[in-house]
């Protein structure tokens, strides 16, 4: 399976935020959103969107353990994650695992040719891989009942 | 491959709190380690037991300053938590911890055992088992295809 099976099923949707936004904006659209991360865009001399980071749960609880301001008084500049490893669609879900693990990150933004096209979780991949062996457990079980039918035909 | 040997090889140790701990005080200590949830636990009336009354992830603290916006040290850990807890036993296969995990959106469960609390599993715990696995069967396949085909050898 690779990661464009997973961004198939999820969508291609990106929850984003820009550099002078606050860590207050930030939380109120992961709790919103229910969702883990957000991908940090700015507009370029051309007006197109870059991707200049990622702000993520954890790095909003290490701001504040750090920082003791109010989230009112922090930017998303100052809290963002600005090495963001990416993945790409023909990446395996095996390369995209040992990424998060080997990193210890939940979220790979997934870029085609240096645009950016989505995000996977740790949580979407967890899922995709259930599915799968879910879907093997049904050939299976299909197959072995199936060649006991046969088996019981022959009998 | 059930959740006692995930539990094994990374170690049971768990990090608890009270639920009358402070959220900032959560905070500190999920930054200090680098974890996700901290399990929350409360003296029993027997005295030396604890036991467990919750969980308390990232998403529940970060949840509890959108709603009430007040400041983390105003809050305790009773307020924010998940008393509803998801949890598995050390026998549970981890397909079946994959399943838990995706149906309720957790991302750690803890692992009971007659009511006491043996361990807790992450969603990493899991992704990195799941890969071990992989990397393993990949080494396996390949191996029996190069006796066969006398391939890649």
């Amino acid at each position: 399976m690779f990661v464009s099976n997973i961004l198939r099923t999820k969508g291609t949707d990106i929850h984003s935020t820009v550099p002078d936004a606050t860590a207050d904006d930030v939380v109120q659209d992961l709790v919103k959103y229910n969702v883990g991360s957000l991908i940090v865009l700015e507009q370029d001399e051309d007006g197109e969107s870059q991707m200049v980071g990622i702000i993520t749960e954890r790095d909003m609880l290490r701001a504040q353990a750090a920082h003791r301001k109010p989230l009112e008084q922090l930017l998303v500049r100052e809290v963002m994650s600005t090495e963001v490893l990416t993945t790409s669609l023909e990446d395996s879900l095996q390369d995209a695992m040992r990424l998060m693990t080997n990193h210890r990150i939940r979220h790979l933004p997934v870029m085609n040719h240096g645009q950016l096209l989505g995000i996977i979780s740790i949580g979407d991949i967890i899922k995709a891989h259930h599915d799968e062996l879910e879907m093997e457990n049904h050939y299976m079980k299909s197959y072995i009942q199936g060649e006991g039918a046969d088996v019981g035909t022959i009998l | 491959m059930t959740l006692y040997g995930i539990l094994n090889d990374k170690g049971f140790h768990v990090h608890s709190i009270g639920p009358g701990a402070t959220l900032d005080e959560a905070v500190e200590e999920l930054v200090r380690f680098n974890i996700g949830s901290l399990v929350v636990c409360e003296p029993t009336a027997k005295g030396t037991d604890v036991g467990v009354i919750g969980i308390i992830t990232e998403r529940d603290i970060l949840r509890a300053q959108a709603a009430h916006k007040t400041p983390l040290e105003k809050c305790t850990v009773a307020s924010a938590m998940t008393s509803d807890l998801i949890s598995a036993e050390p026998g549970t296969e981890i397909e079946v911890a994959m399943r838990l995990m995706t149906q309720h959106r957790v991302r750690h469960l803890p692992i009971m055992e007659d009511e006491q609390l043996l361990g807790i599993i992450s969603i990493g715990d899991v992704m990195n088992a799941q890969l071990q696995e992989l990397t393993l069967s990949t080494w396996y396949m390949s191996r029996e295809l190069s006796n066969r085909t006398g391939l890649w050898t």
